[in-house]
């Protein structure tokens, strides 16, 4: 279990790589009404419907291996890439956000809970490393359990080049991220040496500081990254 | 004298004034400067989706009360500056289906300084009667008409999108600016 970081990290660590422009033109730039309007008059067309492609301007490389033209889900024909296929994966893509939000509270319980007993373990009380062992696992299996639902989850109908709240939710979840994969490591470098130890009670006050700085900017980040998202 | 002769200019422009005018003049709005926004609120947020690439033509009947005005835009021409919240209004509008939300006016009534427009609001695939006040302006060579009114997602079978369980408010406010050629 100590090594399950590794095992859900990976669809992770493809899913989370920098988000790549498709092939699809670039929208036309807009004017703003401030600005001298260009004097030309729209052409005549009538009031006609307008149809949009099907997939976003731009996909991360996961959602492009998973969703893409040519993604996994279309090869395996679970999800052919047709109108209704893409309507069915937005209900699909809201369940699993919904589903995201919600693992997002639990970890963060999860994570505080893990800090607190960790804090006490450090404090002298050594009776509760197992319990700060037992709140660590439950931690790394629901957060990579949340990140894996919006990391997986069908790429949505737009996605421009911009910078928003979500763009500030992902950068610290790179941090998080990192912290979720660090801190379980140096725990288990400590567990190691104190295995190997004559005197097994004791821990490696410096290791074990730098576990801690660890666990706690990896809870503040992931805090962050919870208050920063807004509708 | 300038505002003077920009009174005399929209009334003339939009053959607004009984007898002026017999023949009826076609407007569409200049796209890209034109805007089309709605107004949504969700808790300690105030939301602005904009769109500029719409659709819209008047028809301008020289009697004003049988003027047509049309108006049609995609769903996914509105940006919010957060293509994620976009991404989620589509959802909830379902754009796939409804791909567009549409105006076409029934009545045009002069009222004040502008003129009451009524008409139906296609949108989710639900009709209703709208109502509102537009108040048109006329500057070297361009006619700029602005207005507003708001609507109610529950209305339009709209579930209303949300963050943790937090719903956004129900209503919608709808504005409009836009620009035609003289």
């Amino acid at each position: 279990m100590k090594h399950a970081g590794f095992v859900f990290g990976i669809p992770f660590a493809i899913a989370l790589g920098c988000q790549i422009p498709s092939f699809a033109a670039e929208a036309a730039a807009s004017a703003h009404p401030d600005s001298s309007p260009a004097p030309e008059a729209a052409p005549a067309t009538d009031v006609a419907a307008m149809k949009d492609p099907l997939l976003p301007e731009v996909m991360s490389p996961g959602e492009r291996l998973m969703w893409g033209k040519h993604g996994l889900m279309r090869e395996i024909g679970a999800f052919p890439l047709t109108e209704e296929s893409r309507e069915k994966e937005m209900g699909l893509r809201r369940t699993m956000l919904t589903i995201h939000e919600i693992g997002g509270f639990a970890t963060l319980a999860a994570m505080l809970t893990t800090v607190v007993y960790g804090q006490l373990t450090l404090n002298g009380n050594l009776s509760l490393g197992e319990t700060h062992q037992a709140w660590a696992t439950a931690t790394i299996i629901s957060y990579f359990t949340t990140a894996s639902l919006s990391l997986l989850s069908p790429p949505p109908m737009v996605r421009r080049k911009e910078w928003n709240t979500v763009s500030i939710h992902k950068g610290l979840a790179i941090v998080h991220f990192t912290g979720m994969i660090l801190t379980p490591l140096l725990a288990d470098g400590i567990a190691r040496e104190e295995r190997g130890s004559s005197s097994p009670a004791k821990i490696d006050r410096d290791k074990a500081h730098i576990h801690q700085i660890s666990g706690y900017i990896t809870t503040a980040t992931f805090a962050a990254a919870m208050m920063v998202i807004t509708f | 004298m300038r505002m003077f002769s920009g009174i005399i200019r929209v009334l003339a422009v939009l053959a607004l004034a009984s007898g002026t005018s017999t023949q009826a003049k076609i407007y569409e709005a200049v796209k890209g400067v034109s805007t089309l926004s709605y107004g949504l609120v969700h808790p300690m947020h105030h939301i602005t989706g904009v769109s500029r690439d719409f659709l819209c033509k008047v028809d301008l009947s020289p009697d004003t009360v049988s003027s047509q005005i049309k108006v049609s835009a995609a769903v996914s021409s509105f940006d919010s500056k957060n293509s994620s919240r976009d991404s989620h209004a589509m959802e909830m509008v379902e754009a796939m289906k409804y791909p567009n939300v549409e105006f076409a006016s029934t009545a045009v009534k002069p009222e004040g300084d502008g003129y009451l427009v009524s008409g139906n609001l296609t949108f989710h695939g639900v009709t209703r009667p709208v109502g509102f006040h537009v108040t048109p302006k006329s500057e070297g060579g361009k006619v700029e008409i602005i207005g507003e009114f708001a609507v109610k997602l529950s209305d339009f079978n709209v579930e209303r999108p949300r963050l943790l369980f937090v719903p956004t408010e129900d209503k919608l406010t709808i504005r409009f600016d836009l620009f035609s050629l003289d």
